[in-house]
C-alpha cells in the first residue's frame, strides 16, 4: 500500500509543477464552471443546482477516462514505465496508484467548485453530502477504470486519443452532460442508462434535488461500483509496461468483456419499473427547477 | 556446499521472428564479480541481460538469479536486483532526491538516500529537476535508482555509452567501488578499454553466442601476448607466405573489406618491430609496396578479432 500512496503522491505533485497538466487538472474545469454556472444557468440557485451533476460529469469524463488513459500509454511509449517495471511493482500497484492520483487531484476541483457554487451563486445545498461523495468518487473510478482498459488495448498516445476521442463525444451528448435527458428523444434515454456518466447524473439530481441519500440512490451506486470493479480487473489484466508488447487479439476480445456490466446494468435499469418511475422524477425535477429559474 | 551463483544462465535462446538474437548462451557469474558481456551493437547483449532481469520472456533455456526464477519469482528478484537501462526516461519535473526517494520505498531495504546522493556524487543536485541534468548527471541518477534497493547483483547495460572520457573514468571509479562493496555486476559494453579495465570476467559476444569466457588478461594470453602489426600493402599478398616471415606468430582474420590504402592484413608476434622488418624485405622483394603500418599490444580487440573474424567496431 506504501508503494501506491508514494507513486500516487509524486504523481499528485508532478501535475502541479507541470503547466500543461496543471491547466487540464484545474483551469479547464474551472472555465467550464463559469460556461454551466455563469453563461448557461445565469448565476440562477436553482438551474446552477440542477447543473451540478453535468458539470462534474464532464471533469470526470475527461479527466478520467481522457487523462488516466492517455497519461498511461504515454508512459508507456515513452519507456518510463520500463522503469518501474524492473522495480518489485505490480501492475495493480502501478494502475491503482495513477487511478488514485488523478482522483486526489479530482476531488479538490469538485469541492472547489461545490463550494464556489453555493457561495457564488447561492446554491441550495439539499441531500446527503456523504452520498453525493460517493456517487461521484464512484463516477469518477467507473470512468477511470474504462480508461485503463482504453490504454490496454491501445498501442501509441494516436491511437488513445482516437479511441477517447469517440468515447468523449458519445458520453458528452448522449448522457446529459451537455444536453439535458429529459429533451433527449426517449430511446436515447433507455440508452444513456448503459452509460455510467448518466447513472452518477440521476443519482445526484435525486440527492440533491430530491434531497435524497444512499438509501434511495442505491441501483446507481451498485451499478457503478460493478462497472468500477469489472473494468478496473480488466485494466490490469490488459495492463503492458513495455511499448514492444503491442496489443494482441485475444487483449482486445478481453476488453470486450467490459461491455458485459455496461450491458447488464443498463439493461437492469431500463427493467427496473421502480428505477424508471425515480429516474423520471429526478429528471424533471431537474427541468422544473431549470425553467423555473430561466423564466 | 557450493554457493548459489549470483546469476547462472543455461543455453538462453531468443528470436525476433526471423532474426535470432541470442543463440544458446551459458554463463555463470560468482559473487563479487563484474561479467562483462562485450559486443557490438546488435550482438545480443541488451535482450540477455533483459531475459536475466525478467522484462523478456526467453524462448528457452534456463535463468537463475540467487537461484530464483525471473519471471515465475519476479518480485523476490527484483528486491535482489538494480538495474540501469541503456536510457532512464524519468518525469522531466522530478527532483533527483525525489525520484531516489520514490523508487526506494518500492524495497524491503532501501538505501540511505543521503548517503546515496553522496556516493553517486549527485549531493549538490539533489534539489534539481532531472530535466536539467547533463547526460552524465543523468547516468548517475540512473545508476543511483538501481543502487537504491540495496541489490546483491546489478545490471548496467552500456552505461557509458555516448559520455566523455572523463565522465567514463568517474563512473568506472563508481562502478569499482560498488564490486569492492560486495556487490556482483553484470555490465554489457562495446568498449574495449572499459572490458579490461573494469571486468573480472568477459564473455566475447557476437550475434547472439557466447565466443569465450574469461579474465581479460587470460583471454590476450591465451591468443599469445605479445604485438599485433596492422599493415596496409598495396598489392594483395598470399597469408600463409606472411604466416611464414621472421617473427610472425599468427595471421590473424582479415577484416571485412579493404580500405582506401590498400589491402589490410593483421599479424600477431612477440614483437612488433621484428615483424614490420622481415614484411618490409618481404615486401621489397615482391615489388610491393607498404603503404601503412600500426604496432599495438595485444588487446581484447586482438581476442575479439581472433575470435568473431570482426572488429567489434564493424
Amino acid at each position: 500500500m506504501n508503494k501506491v500512496l508514494r507513486m500516487a503522491w509524486m504523481n499528485v505533485l508532478l501535475s502541479y509543477r507541470i503547466k500543461i497538466a496543471f491547466f487540464f487538472t484545474f483551469i479547464f474545469p474551472m472555465m467550464f464552471f463559469f460556461v454551466y454556472f455563469g453563461l448557461i444557468a445565469r448565476g440562477k440557485p436553482h438551474a446552477v443546482e440542477a447543473m451540478m451533476g453535468p458539470l462534474i460529469s464532464f471533469s470526470v469524463i475527461s479527466n478520467a477516462l481522457f487523462g488516466l488513459s492517455v497519461q498511461l500509454v504515454t508512459m508507456r511509449e515513452r519507456d518510463m514505465l520500463r522503469r518501474y517495471h524492473l522495480a518489485p511493482i505490480r501492475a495493480a500497484e502501478m494502475v491503482g496508484s495513477r487511478l488514485l492520483s488523478n482522483y486526489l487531484l479530482f476531488l479538490p476541483i469538485v469541492v472547489l467548485q461545490y463550494g464556489l457554487a453555493v457561495w457564488m451563486f447561492h446554491m441550495p445545498v439539499h441531500g446527503s453530502l456523504l452520498a453525493l461523495w460517493l456517487m461521484f468518487t464512484l463516477g469518477y473510478l467507473a470512468l477511470g477504470a474504462i480508461g485503463l482498459v482504453v490504454a490496454g488495448i491501445v498501442d501509441t498516445v494516436q491511437e488513445a486519443t482516437v479511441w477517447n476521442q469517440i468515447l468523449f463525444f458519445a458520453l458528452l451528448f448522449l448522457t446529459g452532460t451537455t444536453f439535458p435527458l429529459v429533451q433527449l428523444p426517449h430511446f436515447v434515454q433507455r440508452l444513456a442508462l448503459f452509460m455510467p456518466p448518466t447513472l452518477m447524473i440521476l443519482g445526484s439530481a435525486s440527492i440533491m434535488l430530491g434531497g435524497q441519500g444512499i438509501a434511495q440512490n442505491l441501483p446507481e451506486l451498485v451499478g457503478l461500483a460493478l462497472i468500477t470493479v469489472s473494468s478496473l480487473g480488466l485494466g490490469i489484466a490488459l495492463f503492458r509496461w513495455e511499448k514492444e508488447e503491442k496489443t494482441t487479439r485475444r487483449g482486445r476480445m478481453q476488453a470486450a468483456l467490459a461491455l458485459i456490466p455496461l450491458l447488464a446494468v443498463g439493461l437492469w435499469l431500463n427493467y427496473s419499473t421502480s428505477f424508471q418511475q425515480k429516474s423520471q422524477a429526478s429528471l424533471s425535477a431537474a427541468a422544473r427547477a431549470f425553467q423555473a429559474e430561466m423564466r | 556446499m557450493a554457493a548459489v551463483p549470483m546469476v547462472e544462465v543455461r543455453d538462453l535462446r531468443k528470436a525476433y521472428g526471423k532474426l535470432e538474437a541470442v543463440r544458446g548462451v551459458s554463463f555463470t557469474i560468482p559473487e563479487r564479480t563484474i561479467f562483462g558481456l562485450l559486443g557490438p551493437n546488435g550482438a545480443g547483449k541488451t535482450s540477455i541481460i533483459e531475459m536475466i532481469e525478467g522484462l523478456r520472456v526467453p524462448d528457452s533455456g534456463t535463468v537463475r538469479v540467487c537461484g530464483l526464477r525471473p519471471i515465475e519469482d519476479a518480485m523476490q528478484v527484483r528486491q535482489l536486483l538494480g538495474a540501469q537501462l541503456q536510457t532512464t526516461p524519468l518525469p522531466d519535473k522530478i527532483r533527483v532526491r525525489e525520484a531516489l526517494e520514490l523508487f526506494g520505498s518500492f524495497y524491503e531495504t532501501p538505501a540511505n538516500v543521503d548517503e546515496l546522493l553522496g556516493w553517486v556524487g549527485l549531493e549538490a543536485k539533489a534539489a534539481t529537476y532531472f530535466q536539467y541534468l547533463s547526460g552524465g548527471e543523468k547516468q548517475r541518477v540512473a545508476l543511483g535508482l538501481a543502487l537504491v534497493g540495496n541489490p546483491k547483483m546489478l545490471f548496467l547495460d552500456e552505461p557509458t555509452t555516448g559520455l566523455d572520457a572523463k565522465i567514463r573514468r568517474e563512473l568506472h571509479e563508481l562502478i569499482l567501488r560498488v564490486r569492492d562493496q560486495g556487490k556482483s555486476i553484470l555490465i554489457s559494453t562495446h568498449y574495449i578499454e572499459e572490458a579490461e579495465r573494469l571486468c573480472d570476467l568477459v564473455g566475447i559476444l557476437d550475434q547472439g553466442q557466447l565466443h569465450a569466457i574469461g579474465h581479460p588478461r587470460q583471454l590476450i594470453q591465451d591468443q599469445g601476448a605479445g604485438d599485433r602489426l596492422e599493415v596496409a600493402l598495396r598489392d594483395p599478398v598470399d597469408l600463409a607466405t606472411l604466416g611464414t616471415l621472421a617473427g610472425v606468430e599468427a595471421v590473424l582474420p582479415q577484416p571485412a573489406g579493404n580500405g582506401d590504402g590498400g589491402h589490410l592484413y593483421f599479424l600477431r608476434g612477440r614483437s612488433g618491430g621484428k615483424m614490420l622488418a622481415s614484411l618490409a624485405v618481404y615486401a621489397d622483394h615482391q615489388g610491393n609496396e607498404l603503404l601503412e603500418a600500426r604496432v599495438a599490444h595485444t588487446s581484447l580487440e586482438d581476442v575479439y578479432l581472433s575470435l568473431t573474424g570482426r572488429r567489434i567496431g564493424e
